[in-house]
């Protein structure tokens, strides 16, 4: 087959000349068995550009319909990776943010109470409190909290600083980002707490801890 | 997206290499480009007649998510990234219906289920999709740039000329011989259900 033919069935099989093409005849004419060859060929034309539409379609429907929420999943899953990429930038992060941790702690036992825009880490899952207080009907808000399908958001308080031991209070939030204690979640608690919100893995019923705030100092209002 | 030059996705394959090295604007631009990943998922899982229960698909939602970044140094720039991205949810999602498939032989569902089954199915195309890009790299160049390039890369035959610097005739004679080979590579793929 020369390549005057190549050209001719690329031509029909792209469906840029008829299939009642005289060249075309010609040559099916010279080469019967072309016929059927070129008809599968011309269908496997069509497959593909079928699958290059769908995949140009998805994708400019996708980027329609974009959200924020599915943005922030995707930066948050890479941050895992890039996290073993560069251990020695989130060590200095870490650095930074305990520091800035323990000023706004030595700030939270000041007497005068005031709104605590509290504690962001590089993921920026961070737990804001007016006032410094936890008191019924005065919400916890959690902010920056990007919960994949398999995850749920939980508020923890713990008895000491450091969060030795089991939370002695848990508010699982599943899809809300806010909780209000009632009076009554206040009355077994100690004068001081200290708070943090956590994002756990759902998967196989499990409970584990995949990203938290860090901790903030709560004096309790009864 | 693409350039009037020679190789129509240098730039995406540049912004992706200096991610992976590190550079913190290509990250953020790379990152901002793949937000689009789970919406790709949504819009290929309903176009396929939505196969999948709520549970499996927030399952293939989270395994192409972690492993979306890892799998980005294997990004060629053979297509723009949005076209990676993609197929590699694609093959991501046809990876759980083949799961599913086993599954169902393997437990026995009922005539009820494998008829839905089946005709959740039908739409499917006649060869897997996800075989196709290798098939068509298996063609090696120039001849699996010149069938990307017509099909995904919505170029006419004068076009590709154009930009390599050849005659319409030889790329159209490469493009049928091209197809010849490839129909070849996929024949063992195509599906026979009945």
């Amino acid at each position: 087959m020369s390549h005057q033919d190549d050209e001719l069935l690329a031509s029909f099989v792209a469906g840029e000349i008829s299939p009642d093409a005289p060249a075309l005849q010609a040559l099916f004419e010279r080469r019967p068995d072309l016929r059927t060859k070129a008809r599968e060929l011309a269908q496997l034309h069509g497959q593909l550009e079928r699958e290059a539409r769908l995949e140009r379609e998805v994708i400019a429907e996708a980027r329609a319909s974009t959200t924020e929420f599915d943005r922030a999943r995707v930066v948050r899953a890479a941050a895992p990776a890039k996290r073993r990429r560069a251990p020695m930038l989130w060590a200095a992060a870490a650095l930074v943010t305990l520091a800035v941790g323990a000023v706004l702690l030595r700030q939270g036992n000041d007497s005068q109470p005031r709104p605590v825009p509290v504690l962001n880490d590089a993921q920026g899952l961070r737990l804001v409190v007016v006032g410094g207080e936890l008191r019924a009907g005065s919400a916890l808000t959690i902010e920056n909290a990007s919960v994949g399908l398999n995850q749920r958001l939980k508020i923890e308080l713990f008895a000491d600083a450091q969060a030795t031991g089991e939370a002695i209070f848990v508010k699982k939030l599943d899809a809300a980002t806010q909780w209000t204690p009632n009076p009554g979640d206040l009355t077994a608690l100690p004068a001081t707490v200290f708070a943090r919100a956590v994002i756990v893995s759902a998967e196989d019923g499990g409970d584990r801890v995949e990203l938290e705030s860090p901790l903030l100092r709560l004096s309790v209002s009864r | 997206m693409s350039t009037e030059s020679g190789d129509p996705y240098a730039a995406d394959l540049d912004l992706v290499r200096r991610a992976i090295a590190g550079d913190g604007e290509a990250t953020g631009a790379v990152l901002e480009r793949l937000g689009c990943v789970p919406a790709i998922l949504r819009s290929l899982h309903r176009r396929l007649g939505a196969p999948l229960r709520a549970d499996e698909l927030a399952e293939v939602d989270q395994s192409a998510l972690a492993a979306l970044w890892s799998k980005l140094a294997g990004f060629e720039g053979r297509a723009t990234l949005e076209s990676w991205a993609f197929r590699f949810v694609q093959l991501e999602l046809h990876k759980a219906l083949d799961r599913r498939r086993r599954r169902a032989r393997l437990t026995l569902l009922d005539g009820d289920d494998l008829a839905e089954l089946s005709a959740r199915e039908e739409g499917a195309p006649a060869f897997d999709p996800t075989i196709l890009h290798t098939a068509i790299a298996k063609l090696g160049p120039p001849t699996s740039d010149i069938v990307s390039e017509r099909h995904f890369g919505e170029l006419g035959f004068d076009e590709i000329a154009r930009r390599r610097g050849e005659s319409v005739s030889t790329i159209k004679a490469r493009y049928y011989r091209g197809l010849e080979r490839l129909k070849a590579l996929l024949e063992p793929h195509l599906r026979t259900e009945s």
